[in-house]
This record gives C-alpha cells, sequence and structure tokens, in this order.
C-alpha cells in the first residue's frame, strides 16, 4: 500500500501531537508555537488533497491501527465523503490559523496566544480523528477532545460574557456527549462490538431492534446538539458569537457541520436501518422548523456575529435536512451545503473579525457605512453574504436549489415551504446587513483602514470558493457524487 | 411481577435514577457548583449502566488465573476508564471556568 | 424548419456586457473610463444582438448549454423569436438610455458613480440574459440576478426614503422569487423535458397540480409585472434615479415578468393545455383588474413620477391581457402595445427627469406652464402621450385595433369594456399632464437651469422616435412577431 494508505492517521495524529509537544516547548520559547501549528495545518491540508486523490483513484479504505484488525484493534474508515469533509476541515482549518495571527495578536492577552493556538490545533485535530474513525468509541473520544478544547476557545478571551457563554456550551456539550457513551452503552450491550461496520451487518441480520432504537436515539439526540440544530439551538447564539472571530469561524463553519456528519455516520454507517423507524420523521419535522426559527431569530438580532450565529442555526438546518430525506439528491444538497456554510460562514466571521480588528465594533449600528471605508474587505464580506442568502451563481444557491427538489421529488410540501420561506428569510437578514454596511451613512468620519493582508487573504480566498462552487457545482462533485452513492448503497 | 423485574434490573434501574438526580441538578438549579455536581452524577450514573452491561452473574475480574472461566467483559469496563478521565477533564474545566466567573463577579461588585 | 446551431453568441451577449459592468465597479471614480465602459457595454450587447436576428432569420436556433448540475439540471441560453424580440427590446432601449443616464446622473447625484453604472450595466445585461435563456432554471437564474443587481441601483441616493423603497421591493420580489422557484422546481420535477417546446413540457400531470403550478407561475412573475395585488412596490421605486425607473423599471424588469408569463402560457404548459384547461380567464381578470386599477392610481397621483408608474402598472398587463385571450390576434397587439410602451414610457420618464434636472421639481401641480419654456420636452412629452393613448399613426393604435379584435371575434364584450375604460383613462392621466405644462400659467419664481444638454434631449428625442416609426411603418414589428404567431399559433 502507498503512502497515502497512513495518510489519514497522520492528518489526525500529527495535530494533536504537534499541541501536546508545543504545550511542553512553550516554556523554552514562545515564538516556536504559531509558525509550528501553521505548518501542521499546511501538512495536514496537502495530506488531505493526497487522501482524496487517493480515494478518487483507488475507491475507499479502511485502515487498521498497527494491524490490528476490529474487534480488538482500531478502524479508520475512509471513503469519498471522509476524505470531502478532511479537505474541508483542514483547507478551513489552514486559513483559520493565517488569519488568527494578527486577531490574537490585538484582541488576546500575550501570554493567552500560545494557549489559543494549541487548542485551536487539538480542536481541529479531533474534528478528523471524529469524521475518520471507524468505531463508535474513538468518535465518543475524539468528541470530547472537540468538546474540551472549544469549551476552552470559547472562553479564552476570560470576560464575563465569553466565560459564561463558555459554561452554558459545556453543560450542553456534557449532555451531548454522555448520550453518545449512553447510546455506545446500549448499542454494545446487544450487539457486542463497538466496531462500525460489525454494528452494520449485526444490524442488517437482527430482527430485534429495540435496544438499537434506543440507543440511535439517544446518539442521534448528542449530536443534533453538537449540530446546533432545533431546539437543542439555545447554546449556539452566545458561545459562536462571544468567541474570538476565529475560533467563531471554525465553531460555526465546521464544528456543527462535523456535528451533522455524525448524525450521518450514526444513520448510514453504523445503524443503517434506523431510516426505516418513525422517530427519523420528527427530526425531519424539527430541522424544518429551525430552518425558519433560526432565520426569524437572525432577522431581530443587532450584534453582528451573534446575528450570523444565529444564522447558522438556520443554514445547518438546511444541512441536516437532506441528511434525513435519505435520497440522492437531499444528500447531494446536504453536503453541499454543509461545503458552503462551511467556505462562506467562515468567511464572514472573519468579515466580522477584520472588524472587530480595525474598528472594535460589534454591533450592527455602530457598523454604519463602513462598507466605504473599506470597500475591498467589505466586498468579498458581501459575496459571502450573497452565498449564505443563497443567490444564484453561488454556492449556497446550488445547496438550496437541490434540497427544494428533493423535497419536491419526494412530495413533501410542508418542507419545500419552509425551504422556500427559510431562503426568504435568509436573505432579509443578509440584506439588512448589507443595507447597513453599504448603504447607510457613517456617523464618524474617521477614516479606517483595510483589514490587514493575513487577514484579507483567507477571507477573500474563502469567499471567491464560494462563488466558484456556485459557478461550477461540478466541481464539488468530483468528491460528493461518488460519496453519496457510497453512503446510499450502505442502506440497502 | 414489575417488582421482580424492577429487581432483577437494580443497576439500570439505580443509574437511570441517579440520571435524573443529575440532570434535574444541571437543567433547574442556578448554582454553577451544583450544575457541575449535576454532571458528576450524571457521568457517574452512565458509568453504572456501562459496567451493568458488563457485568456477568459470578463473573470474576477480567484477569487471567487459572481455574477461573467466568470474566466480566472487560470491554466496558476499559470504555469506563477512558471516561471516567475524560470527566475529570470537563469537571476541571467547569470549575475553572466557574471559579473566573465567580471572580469576574466579584471584581464588578467592587 | 428550424435547425439548430451550436454556438457562444448568447453567452457572449449576456456576459460580456456583465464582464464590462463588473469592471466598471472596479474602475472607482475615474470617470472616463466609467462612461467609455458603459457605452462599450450597451453598443456590445446591441451588436450581438442585431447579429444573432441575422443568424436567426436564416431559420437557425442558437443553443448552447454551459452549465450541467448534474441530475438533468443544466443551464442553457437559446436564442428563439420571442426570446430575440425581448432581448432586442431591451438591448435598443439600454442603447438609447445609457447617454441620458450618463448626463443624468452627472447633474443630479454626486456619490458613487462606479456604483451606480456597474450595477446599471449588470442589470441590463442579465435582464438580455433572461430573454436569451433557454431553459426555466437559466431564467430564474437570471431573473433573480437582474432583482439584486438592481437594487444598489434603487437605494442609490441613500435617503431614507430609497432605503424604504428599496427594502420593500427586495421583499416583494424576493417572494415572489420564492413562488417563483417553487414552480420551476415543480416543473423540472413534473415536466417531461427542459427546454422550451412548442408543446409544452408538462405531460401527464394531474390537472390539479397543474392548476396549483400554473397560479404559482402566475403569482411568481405577476410580481414583477406588477399585476394587481403585487403591484404596489413599482410606484414605491419612482424614488430611484430617472434612468433605473425609466429603463429598468419601467421596460426591463416589467417586462421581463411580462416575458415569463408568455414562456410559461407558449412553452412550459403550451397553448393547447392552457386552452384546454380555461385558465387564461384567470389571468384575463387579473390584467383586466391591473389595468383599471393602475388608470385609477395613476388619476390620483401628484407627484410625476408615480403618475408614470402607476400607468406602467396599467399599460404593462395589456400583453398580459393579449397573451391571455391565446388569440394570434390579441398576441399581436399585446406585442405592439408592449414596445410602444417600452419606447414611449421611457422617452415619457425621461422627460419627467429632464424637467426635474431643469427646475428641480417633481409635483406636477408646481409644473404650471413649464412646457412653454421647455418647448422640446414638452412637444416630446406630448406626442409620447398621444402615442400611449393610441391616437391614430402612432403604435399604440396598430396595437389597440390588434387587441379589440380578438374579443369582437369571440364576443367578449367586458373585454372591450375594459379597454375602452383603460383608454379613456390612459387619455384623462397623460393630457392632464399635457394641459398643466402647455395651458397652466407659468409661476414666474421657477428658476430654470441651462440650455438642455443633447445627451439628455437625443435619447427622449430617441425614444419617442423609435415609437412612431412602428406606428407608421408596423410592418417593420410584424416581420418579427410573425415567426412567432406562425410557430405557436400555428398560421
Amino acid at each position: 500500500m502507498s503512502i497515502v494508505y497512513h495518510l489519514p492517521i497522520l492528518i489526525t495524529v500529527a495535530p494533536l501531537a504537534v499541541a501536546v509537544l508545543l504545550s511542553i516547548l512553550l516554556n523554552l520559547n514562545r515564538r516556536v508555537v504559531y509558525p509550528l501549528s501553521l505548518l501542521t495545518m499546511f501538512f495536514c491540508f496537502v495530506s488531505a488533497i493526497f487522501v482524496a486523490l487517493g480515494v478518487l483513484k483507488g475507491g475507499a479504505f479502511v485502515y487498521y491501527m498497527s494491524n490490528w484488525p476490529p474487534p480488538w484493534g482500531i478502524e479508520l474508515l475512509i471513503d469519498n465523503i471522509t476524505a470531502f469533509i478532511l479537505l474541508l476541515i483542514t483547507f478551513v482549518g489552514f486559513f483559520v490559523f493565517i488569519f488568527s495571527k494578527p486577531y490574537v495578536k490585538k484582541e488576546l492577552e500575550k501570554e493567552k496566544a500560545p494557549f489559543y493556538y494549541i487548542l485551536t490545533l487539538l480542536l481541529l485535530g479531533s474534528m478528523t480523528g471524529f469524521v475518520i474513525s471507524g468505531d463508535i468509541f474513538n468518535m465518543f473520544i475524539f468528541f470530547e477532545i472537540l468538546s474540551l478544547s472549544s469549551y476552552s476557545l470559547v472562553a479564552i478571551a476570560g470576560d464575563k460574557e465569553a466565560l459564561r457563554a463558555g459554561f452554558k456550551y459545556l453543560v450542553m456539550g456534557v449532555i451531548s456527549s454522555l448520550f453518545v457513551l449512553l447510546g455506545l452503552g446500549f448499542i454494545y450491550s446487544v450487539t457486542g462490538t463497538l466496531n462500525v461496520s460489525q454494528i452494520a451487518s449485526w444490524v442488517r441480520s437482527s430482527s430485534d431492534l429495540t435496544v438499537v432504537y434506543t440507543g440511535a436515539l439517544f446518539l442521534i439526540v448528542a449530536f443534533v446538539i453538537e449540530a446546533a440544530l432545533f431546539p437543542m439551538h439555545i447554546w449556539l447564539p452566545q458561545a459562536h458569537g462571544k468567541a474570538p472571530a476565529p475560533v467563531s469561524a471554525v465553531l460555526s463553519g465546521l464544528v456543527i457541520g462535523v456535528g451533522v456528519v455524525g448524525i450521518i455516520k450514526v444513520i448510514y454507517y453504523i445503524l443503517p436501518i434506523v431510516y426505516s423507524a418513525e422517530f427519523i420523521i420528527l427530526f425531519r419535522v424539527l430541522a424544518t422548523i429551525g430552518i425558519v426559527f433560526g432565520a426569524i431569530f437572525a432577522l431581530f438580532e443587532s450584534d453582528l456575529k451573534v446575528l450570523l450565529a444565529q444564522s447558522s442555526i438556520s443554514q445547518i438546518g438546511f444541512a441536516a435536512i437532506g441528511v434525513f430525506l435519505f435520497s440522492y439528491l437531499g444528500l447531494a444538497g446536504s453536503m453541499l451545503q454543509i461545503l458552503n456554510h462551511a467556505l462562506a460562514k467562515s468567511a464572514l466571521f472573519f468579515g466580522a473579525g477584520a472588524i472587530i480588528y480595525r474598528t472594535g465594533f460589534r454591533k450592527l449600528d455602530e457598523m454604519r457605512g463602513i462598507g466605504k471605508k473599506m470597500p475591498i474587505t467589505m466586498g468579498f464580506f458581501a459575496i459571502s453574504l450573497a452565498s449564505i442568502a443563497g443567490i444564484p451563481m453561488t454556492c449556497g444557491f446550488a445547496s438550496k436549489y437541490y434540497l427544494c427538489f428533493a423535497a419536491i421529488r419526494q412530495g413533501l410540501w410542508g418542507m419545500v415551504g419552509a425551504i422556500l420561506l427559510g431562503s426568504f428569510l435568509s436573505i432579509l437578514y443578509c440584506i439588512r446587513i448589507i443595507n447597513c454596511i453599504f448603504f447607510e451613512e457613517p456617523e464618524s468620519e474617521a477614516e479606517v483602514l483595510e483589514a490587514p493582508l493575513e487577514m484579507l487573504i483567507p477571507l477573500g480566498v474563502l469567499s471567491l470558493f464560494s462563488l466558484l462552487f456556485g459557478l461550477f457545482p461540478k466541481m464539488a462533485f468530483v468528491l460528493i457524487e461518488p460519496g453519496v452513492k457510497e453512503l446510499l448503497v450502505l442502506l440497502r | 411481577m414489575m417488582i421482580t423485574r424492577v429487581f432483577s434490573n437494580l443497576i439500570y434501574v439505580a443509574s437511570m435514577i441517579l440520571f435524573l438526580i443529575g440532570f434535574y441538578a444541571v437543567a433547574l438549579r442556578p448554582n454553577l457548583i451544583k450544575k457541575i455536581i449535576g454532571i458528576n452524577i450524571m457521568e457517574t450514573s452512565i458509568f453504572l449502566f456501562l459496567i451493568g452491561i458488563g457485568n456477568r452473574k459470578g463473573g470474576a475480574a477480567p484477569l487471567i488465573v487459572d481455574g477461573v472461566k467466568n470474566y466480566v467483559n472487560p470491554l466496558p469496563q476499559a470504555v469506563v476508564l477512558m471516561a471516567l478521565v475524560v470527566g475529570v477533564g470537563t469537571t476541571a474545566l467547569a470549575l475553572i471556568l466557574a471559579v473566573k466567573l465567580f471572580e469576574r463577579e466579584e471584581e464588578e461588585q467592587l | 424548419m428550424n435547425q439548430n446551431m451550436v454556438s457562444v453568441l448568447p453567452i457572449v451577449a449576456v456576459f460580456l456586457p456583465g464582464a464590462i459592468g463588473v469592471a466598471i465597479l472596479f474602475a472607482g471614480e475615474n470617470k472616463k473610463l466609467r462612461e467609455f465602459l458603459s457605452i462599450l457595454a450597451s453598443v456590445c450587447s446591441f451588436l450581438m444582438v442585431l447579429a444573432m436576428y441575422f443568424i436567426l432569420s436564416k431559420g437557425e436556433v442558437i443553443e448552447c448549454n454551459f452549465a450541467d448540475f448534474g441530475f438533468n439540471l443544466f443551464l442553457c441560453l437559446r436564442t428563439d423569436w420571442l426570446g430575440l424580440f425581448f432581448a432586442m427590446l431591451t438591448a435598443c432601449l439600454w442603447l438609447v438610455s445609457i447617454p441620458y443616464a450618463l448626463k443624468y446622473m452627472e447633474k443630479k447625484f454626486f456619490n458613487s458613480g462606479a456604483r451606480f453604472f456597474g450595477f446599471f450595466t449588470l442589470s441590463a445585461s442579465f435582464a438580455v440574459g433572461v430573454t436569451l435563456a433557454g431553459n426555466m432554471l437559466t431564467l430564474f437564474i437570471f431573473y433573480g440576478l437582474l432583482t439584486f443587481s438592481t437594487y444598489p441601483l434603487v437605494i442609490h441616493s441613500e435617503t431614507s426614503t430609497a432605503i424604504r423603497a428599496a427594502k420593500n421591493y427586495l421583499i416583494y420580489l424576493m417572494a415572489g422569487e420564492s413562488v417563483l422557484l417553487f414552480a420551476v422546481l415543480a416543473t423540472i420535477g413534473f415536466g417531461s423535458s427542459q427546454s422550451f417546446a412548442r408543446v409544452g413540457v408538462m405531460f401527464g400531470v394531474e390537472p390539479r397540480i397543474l392548476l396549483f403550478v400554473f397560479m404559482m407561475y402566475v403569482v411568481g412573475f405577476g410580481v414583477k409585472a406588477a399585476v394587481f395585488p403585487f403591484s404596489n412596490w413599482l410606484p414605491m421605486v419612482s424614488v430611484a434615479p430617472t434612468p433605473v425607473t425609466g429603463l429598468l423599471h419601467a421596460v426591463a424588469v416589467v417586462n421581463m415578468g411580462v416575458y415569463g408569463i408568455m414562456r410559461v402560457i407558449l412553452n412550459v404548459f403550451s397553448l393547447k393545455l392552457v386552452q384546454s384547461m380555461g385558465i387564461g380567464f384567470l389571468l384575463i381578470i387579473i390584467s383586466s383588474i391591473t389595468i383599471i386599477y393602475g388608470s385609477l392610481m395613476a388619476l390620483r397621483q401628484d407627484d410625476f413620477k408615480r403618475r408614470l408608474a402607476f400607468s406602467t402598472v396599467a399599460y404593462v398587463s395589456y400583453p398580459i391581457l393579449g397573451m391571455a385571450l391565446l388569440n394570434p390576434s390579441a398576441f399581436i397587439g399585446g406585442l405592439f402595445l408592449l414596445v410602444t410602451h417600452a419606447f414611449l414610457k421611457l422617452a415619457l420618464f425621461f422627460c419627467a427627469g429632464a424637467i426635474d434636472v431643469q427646475t428641480g421639481k417633481n409635483k406636477i401641480s408646481e409644473l404650471s406652464g413649464v412646457g412653454q419654456k421647455l418647448q422640446v420636452v414638452g412637444t416630446l412629452f406630448t406626442i409620447g402621450s398621444l402615442g400611449l393613448i393610441g391616437t391614430p399613426l402612432t403604435p399604440g393604435f396598430v396595437g389597440k385595433w390588434y387587441l379589440w379584435r380578438a374579443p369582437l371575434e369571440t364576443n367578449q364584450p367586458g373585454i372591450i369594456g375594459v379597454l375602452i375604460i383603460g383608454s379613456v383613462l390612459c387619455a384623462l392621466y397623460l393630457l392632464y399632464v399635457v394641459y398643466t405644462l402647455f395651458f397652466k400659467r407659468l409661476d414666474d419664481n421657477l428658476v430654470f437651469g441651462d440650455k438642455l444638454s443633447y445627451w439628455i434631449s437625443f435619447p427622449i428625442g430617441a425614444g419617442v422616435f423609435g415609437g412612431l416609426v412602428f406606428g407608421i411603418f408596423p410592418k417593420i414589428l410584424l416581420s418579427i412577431i410573425n415567426p412567432m404567431v406562425i410557430y405557436y399559433f400555428g398560421g
């Protein structure tokens, strides 16, 4: 087997190992922290490209750690969907690191900066681990690392609001991870294994599924909390709104997307029979309601970052309904939406971060006319906003289009209505922001500089990518199409 | 009938009751320390549940000793061990957050 | 009869001006460059459309697919006679209005010229894109882009009224577009094929669903065509700079709504299906109400541009009425009136803008006797008004004559009544303005600007002239309309 075979585990282990290493090196030399972590992320990104190419060429593969077969060893599962998500996480993660440099320097105290980078590395590394791991127990462990590092990152600023948001997030997160543990226990008690594919084959051949359904319910609820789907979203606006901007970009752009991937893992990989259970319809309905409600919350929010966080609730609802539709179109729309949300919402938080960096403004009212003062930054910001709103020719339009089409195909008219209403409302809150930053008179004449290059590049690249995938969705489908087909094969 | 069923599954019933107690503390108590205690109670209840799954009547500890045939399942125990570690970490973090919050609030009052 | 030809010409016709529009956005405050690019874009688009006209008149339909979404969803541009008709109209009037826009903006607004002309060019090229779209999905996408690109134009003055108007504009149109997206998806979901075809694409669909989808289309396109319950946005956006109200909101945007309804009836559902379902009746009622409602509201307005905007609401419903009658003669009449309206209403709006530039007055009650001073503008306004009312020798007359024939043949006195009332009201609200301009006493305190620039008076003249040519020589227009009639109505 070629080196590609070993790369996925490296993508996970490298950031975690470097994080541990750095926390030791920290005492010797603080300066190495940033370059080393940036380098690690770059390595991960390049490796993810190779993994994606390898999967495209050679198909999905399974990796046994130190060649121990399951149920004793640890199994990694790499297929097109995981390769796609890996690529997304490392790509956005790399730009998060580039963006963080000036932001952290200005907004965080000096002694906190190295810990910020270490925690971000842990967060990104555990996310990749969660995506590729092939047994529930590892998923649980990575989920815990992910949660712990994100609680700390939310609270890292150390002011009262950030601490409060962090604590709230922690409480919800702990409940969520305990549910994972509980679901894991239920499933183990009947199947006798924690390995994903073994559970799947047990489930396919078994007839009494009550216990498995219970376990599945716990697992899905756990990931629903993590993905912040309605009505489990209450922790999200504060946590994502009060965290440092690049952290919000990771949390909003990637972590809740990974929550949706968790749901996909439960429904498609681990328990490919739950799609026939009645309670799935409940989640479908909740996700549909979430689309509309999140957008309504966002309409009345005055703090820009909290507004963006509220909109995440609605956007991730779009990604989730596709998962609960169990059709090619729905899943493809869902994947596109995860992609769109990762690119555009991260870029939006970068933009909000750039405004905070230059002016310290957080409220929408204070930002009047800022688009005239920093036209390039806000121009990219507007492109991402268009993608979130789902304006034609952006990635957001493509994803919503697919989801709507899928719902029509399956005759779910209520869902079609909710999708259209949700997109309509998202256009409204996006227009509210656009109005404020471009068309209203600034309150003061003070000059504001463009964002520094380290901030402008990530913002520009991510927003242009969301435009690119909107113009040529086929490019994204290189990985999405075979991946979604693989998922649907699992269901049969 | 009901009573015997409850008694034969006593460990699960106990863990469920513990879980609910913990959940009550987390969800309804405003005091942060009580919330943290609630989290710990919930965690413990789930550990109990997992150990209960792996238990076998009259089973010995999963160590290879001559003449012992009946072991309890070691895997849930391993899971619980890991989860314990994670739980300690979470509790520590939660306590730090609570202490910091307390300090900030005191600063404000002064 | 028709051959299909694959060519990138439609793509160039849409995206080259679009790219120039983006370039204008980046040109910044370089005024010379901006003016040059704006003119270049409109000339480009005009020449492309003209080239396509010659190809089409040789009997070849140009078609090209350019973005494949997979799953049988693709974007495609295609020129047939109906599309080209609207494309020519848009490109022509775009060319006419650019000099006016350049001069007007220089006189009235001093901020953000790059933004204005960038989005002006973009929206005009998206309007051309709508007309050249080859399937519903493409049409919808350009249609949405048209809405968004006109938004910065409506809000241009950045006053609180403008911001409120722009917000309402977007809410109206986006609500319409959400409904439209639903209808488009339902069409693709239920229909058997996607490209526009004469026989329609809705086969074997349950009548209930057909009716539902049709209603959705009527609402979706109706919002843009400003039919009765959804017409309030149009007068509201008359706060935008006059070139925008003139070109986009009297011509491009509302015409795209009409165009969409025509496409739905002719290509999505097919005439036969609509006839058998009897749903044309619905459109007849809606458009009749709109004609009378718009005319009555226009009578009540004192604001010059608002009066013209309500007149637009009324007038745009004539082509819808002509389409809904499902009769070749009414169809021809409708298209005639559409062209009349496009040219003349553009000229009338430009007259209002010119008077505004010269006197700073927007209210009709303040314009007593202004025509005595501004004779050129006043005269052109009078001729334009007569054309819209439908006096002989104007295209309005020809159009109304064709339109009247259909209800006369099929004996529908109600529609004739609507047409008569519409014309009488139209005469009232336009001639009252003419009366004010020429026969009321001039207010001596009124201050007039310098001599009117040719850049402003010439486009007005061109608009009126364009309208009159088709009135005197209707053959020119008929040569484009006839192939359509033959294609859809079978001779």
